[in-house]
């Protein structure tokens, strides 16, 4: 199949650039190894919108934190997705973390940050009783916020979708060659769910002999070999394994802010926050990762997040653990984001390291790489009615009033089927997880698009009937039926008679 | 829509059925049991080895069978059931919020409320076990439900951490199958379930029992390929060097039950830490007025023998409220019952001294293993019940009755109130 422009890397990068793009009239394919979007670096992350008063001035970072933190709120309002600007707080406990305050602070005003205020113990104490008593003074960030990283990228995606771009999802990239000013990609198929799925299956049409005028390189940890193909080593990603302790909703309610520690060499500390769905939430460390695809937890790391985070915060109550993940972040050598057509290579432009603050930084950088592309080839924008940048959902059942749900149900037979307990999530949002443009077809897919098995009980009760709902839905036998990609199938075979 | 019942049980397993039952029989009208799954029976009807009923109806029944018991005869009464009906919502005056397929979404109001909403699986992210997220891990009861209700297997080699009754339960089930079952690994130094499940589902099948080991790490891509274990010190801490590989494509996950009470805690109900039950009296009746709790949602029982007896009393708890004959019973003298040495809860956990001629029986369990000892109820330095108990262990339940004319007696009439520990004798 015959593209304009590849994207490598369905990430929440590659996908908010394929959202941007898709505006033009120009063929775009997003190829992705993993069977759905956000499975990598966005998908386990801490979900920050982050002022900007860290990266360091003049620096890529720097210019596309402030711009992202300022284009997300507008975003996720087009995009329904949650986004709430709580503010931030980072923490001092004694004269050398104020200095530190007083520098970031000085920063955040180079870079442009606004909203920022070096705030005394009772102002913390007042608005964040949980905070260890101990605090001396904090940087208040007020333009900082948290948003859901996988809920940004899946509805990014749908609406790239939307607007006609080709998700080629398990399928990966292995070679890449220009003749005649044209690249020609080889893939290999990772997995069979998307094309065993009847709903939208991945037609193999699309993904054999891919030709392309411009290749994105948003491959995340990965994004180093991909730009090794066409030549260009200038840079390395060093991938580092960050670690995270999600807590119940019950805990959530207790914390209203983003709660650093002051950064050091290694980031930006462990942090103590709220999630957009009211989950309270601990972590990352940073370690080295000797495989930029072991998203292993290890003990050691956990209880070093864990102590870590007492010592800001007060209020945690291990037994209300309910999971732990671990994420790679794409760390490069180079210490800046790297956001710019090869030098090597013609037409393919890496957009690689993005690590913190990628997320926030994510909207800016989307629309810096329109110009880029804009820049080398001629696209011309499509008819108003041909493209649209927003995608409206449905409002969850669980977050609806009273008279709401009465409303829905009556309408919907499929409302009043309550799949997931702890979260209150009817069969119809899972069926619509599924026909979603960027559908679900796994338990972890429909997971992150509905929450159902996200909360307490960690899908003890409910996956049987998303497994069920999927199997329905999709036409996938229910023995293949994946948690995330095709190798991890949930159940064996059938037994006896 | 609106709909009104005497009285509404929450949950229509073994609990809430027998509640339902018992209430139906004292000639209660107009009760509900809400059940959110398609048919009653709760986790009985995945439940399909024998063992249940010794003490209900002293014989030996599966629990498909055992739940019939009592589904058939709900039939025959006008008991309201309504299936596939998930309570989303509560609040402390009673008023009910569910949804079901046949009537959308209600609010549903109640004179008195049975709780009995069963319990959840304690899941591996609770537990905090390291390693790669991946397929293959289940809860016990989980794995459960597929292989036995739904038919299909979840792997071909199996380990199972923790050594809980549904785990040593799946061990047999699984082995039966046709599955490997490598063993069962058991973090305390002694069994988490029932005696006559060791031998009967491990022992009989050659499985063995790894006591005082743990699982470190779990290893693999996509889905489970192996397990790390590790022997503990008595803090329970993975001791360096005790480290074995365990290569397996399932683990199952028997390490405790948690009392599903998010809608106790929305109805404003006070809990009692230990049991993450409510804090509840002798009838059973929680801190709220008419609500009363019962089964593994109040605390986790061993048998459903007994989940059933407290289900029943329940309903005769309610059936007296609903006829306004037990509230006065809150401008009575008060005592808390508390777990003395040895003993890790007691139920209930107050008593109001109403009646004189009034038996109660105190349930406990122990936080560790006893032979040949006795418990005793101790008021104001008074032993006023003393019980041998030929082998104490936590994973089961006992019980010692008490007699209120000697709390009376102890307390000058309830004037000096004292509380009533119940403790293993030094």
């Amino acid at each position: 199949m015959n593209y304009d422009i590849c994207i490598i890397g369905a990430g929440v990068v590659g996908s908010l650039i394929a959202r941007q793009l898709s505006k033009y009239k120009v063929r775009i394919a997003v190829i992705e190894r993993n069977v759905d979007v956000s499975m990598d670096a966005t998908g386990a992350n801490s979900g920050i919108v982050h002022s900007g008063y860290d990266a360091k001035i003049g620096t890529k970072k720097a210019r596309f934190n402030v711009e992202g933190c300022n284009m997300m709120p507008k975003l996720c309002e087009d995009l329904s997705v949650k986004c709430k600007m709580i503010g931030s707080f980072v923490l001092a406990f004694d004269k050398e973390d104020e200095k530190v305050l007083q520098q970031l602070y000085d920063n955040g005003i180079q870079n442009g940050v606004t909203g920022m205020a070096i705030v005394d113990k009772d102002f913390i104490l007042e608005k964040e009783p949980y905070v260890n008593p101990l605090v001396t003074k904090a940087l208040y960030a007020k333009n900082a916020g948290i948003v859901s990283p996988y809920k940004l990228n899946i509805a990014a995606m749908d609406n790239a979708i939307m607007n006609g771009v080709t998700f080629l999802r398990e399928t990966k990239v292995t070679g890449i060659e220009k003749k005649d000013g044209l690249f020609h990609i080889s893939v290999d198929v990772t997995g069979d769910i998307c094309s065993m799925s009847k709903v939208d299956p991945i037609k193999e049409a699309d993904r054999t002999d891919i030709t392309t005028k411009i290749v994105i390189n948003c491959a995340g940890a990965h994004a180093d070999e991909i730009s090794h193909i066409v030549g260009d080593d200038s840079f390395k990603i060093i991938p580092r394994r960050g670690e995270y302790i999600l807590f119940d909703k019950t805990e959530g309610s207790r914390i209203n802010t983003v709660l650093f520690q002051t950064p050091t060499d290694k980031g930006k500390g462990i942090l103590v926050t709220p999630t957009v769905d009211g989950n309270l939430m601990i972590g990352p460390d940073a370690t080295v990762a000797q495989d930029k695809d072991d998203k292993c937890t290890n003990s050691d790391n956990l209880d070093y997040v864990y102590k870590t985070a007492t010592q800001s915060y007060t209020g945690l109550n291990m037994k209300k653990s309910i999971t732990v993940f671990a994420g790679i972040r794409a760390t490069p050598n180079t210490s800046d984001f790297i956001i710019e057509e090869s030098s090597k290579c013609r037409n393919f432009i890496n957009v690689a390291g993005i690590e913190s603050p990628g997320l926030t930084a994510s909207p800016a950088i989307a629309v810096y790489v329109e110009s880029i592309v804009k820049s080398l080839v001629e696209m011309k924008e499509k008819e108003k009615d041909e493209y649209t940048m927003t995608v409206k959902h449905d409002k969850p059942f669980s977050e609806m009033t009273n008279e709401e749900k009465e409303k829905a149900c009556s309408s919907d037979e499929l409302c009043r089927k309550i799949i997931c307990r702890c979260e209150t999530v009817s069969e119809k949002e899972i069926v619509a997880a599924i026909y979603a443009p960027c559908g679900a077809r796994t338990v972890d897919g429909v997971k992150k698009r509905t929450r159902a098995g996200m909360g307490r009980c960690q899908g003890g009760f409910c996956s049987p009937h998303v497994m069920r709902i999927l199997s329905e839905h999709t036409g996938i036998p229910i023995n293949r039926i994946a948690k995330a990609n095709a190798n991890s199938c949930i159940l064996g075979r059938y037994s006896r008679g | 829509m609106v709909k009104e019942f005497n009285l509404v049980i929450i949950g229509g397993g073994p609990a809430g059925m027998a509640a339902a039952l018992e209430a139906y029989a004292l000639g209660i009208k107009d009760i509900a049991i809400l059940e959110r799954d398609d048919s009653l029976g709760g986790i009985l009807k995945q439940c399909i080895h024998n063992g249940f009923g010794l003490h209900v109806f002293k014989e030996e029944l599966t629990g498909p069978e055992y739940a019939l018991r009592f589904s058939e005869k709900i039939k025959e009464t006008d008991i309201t059931v309504l299936l596939n009906t998930m309570v989303i919502n509560a609040e402390k005056n009673k008023t009910l919020y569910a949804v079901n397929p046949d009537f959308g979404f209600m609010t549903i109001k109640a004179k008195a409320v049975v709780l009995a909403m069963g319990c959840r699986e304690r899941s591996r992210g609770a537990l905090r076990i390291p390693g790669a997220n991946v397929a293959g891990i289940f809860t016990a009861g989980t794995a459960q439900r597929f292989v036995n209700m739904e038919g299909i297997l979840p792997g071909t080699k199996a380990v199972i951490l923790g050594s809980g009754d549904i785990g040593l339960i799946m061990a047999r089930r699984m082995t039966l199958e046709g599955i490997k079952v490598l063993g069962v690994y058991e973090i305390m130094d002694y069994p988490g379930g029932l005696t006559r499940n060791i031998v009967q589902c491990l022992d009989d099948f050659n499985i063995p029992l790894h006591l005082s080991t743990t699982i470190v790490k779990i290893h693999g891509i996509g889905r489970v390929t192996g397990v790390t274990t590790a022997k503990v010190d008595k803090n329970m801490m993975p001791i360096k060097g005790t480290e074995e590989y365990v290569e397996c494509d399932t683990l199952l996950l028997s390490v405790g039950l948690i009392p599903e009470n998010e809608l106790t805690e929305q109805m404003g109900v006070g809990m009692y830490q230990v049991t993450g039950g409510a804090y509840v009296d002798q009838d059973l009746e929680t801190d709220t007025e008419g609500i009363f709790a019962c089964g593994n949602v109040l605390h986790v029982h061993d048998l459903v023998d007994y989940v059933t007896m407290e289900g029943q009393k329940a309903a005769r708890s309610a059936k007296a409220y609903i006829e306004e004959s037990i509230e006065q019973k809150k401008t009575k003298p008060e005592i808390k019952v508390v777990p003395g040495n040895g003993l890790r809860y007691v139920l209930p956990q107050h008593i109001y001294l109403k009646d004189n001629d009034e038996k109660i029986k105190v349930f406990f369990r122990s936080k560790a293993r006893y032979k040949d000892i006795v418990v005793r109820a101790l008021i104001n330095d008074e032993v006023i019940a003393k019980k041998k108990v030929i082998r104490l262990i936590p994973s089961e339940m006992e019980s010692i009755e008490i007699k209120v004319s000697d709390l009376f007696i102890q307390t000058d009439n309830g004037i000096n109130l004292k509380d009533l520990v119940i403790e293993v004798e030094q």
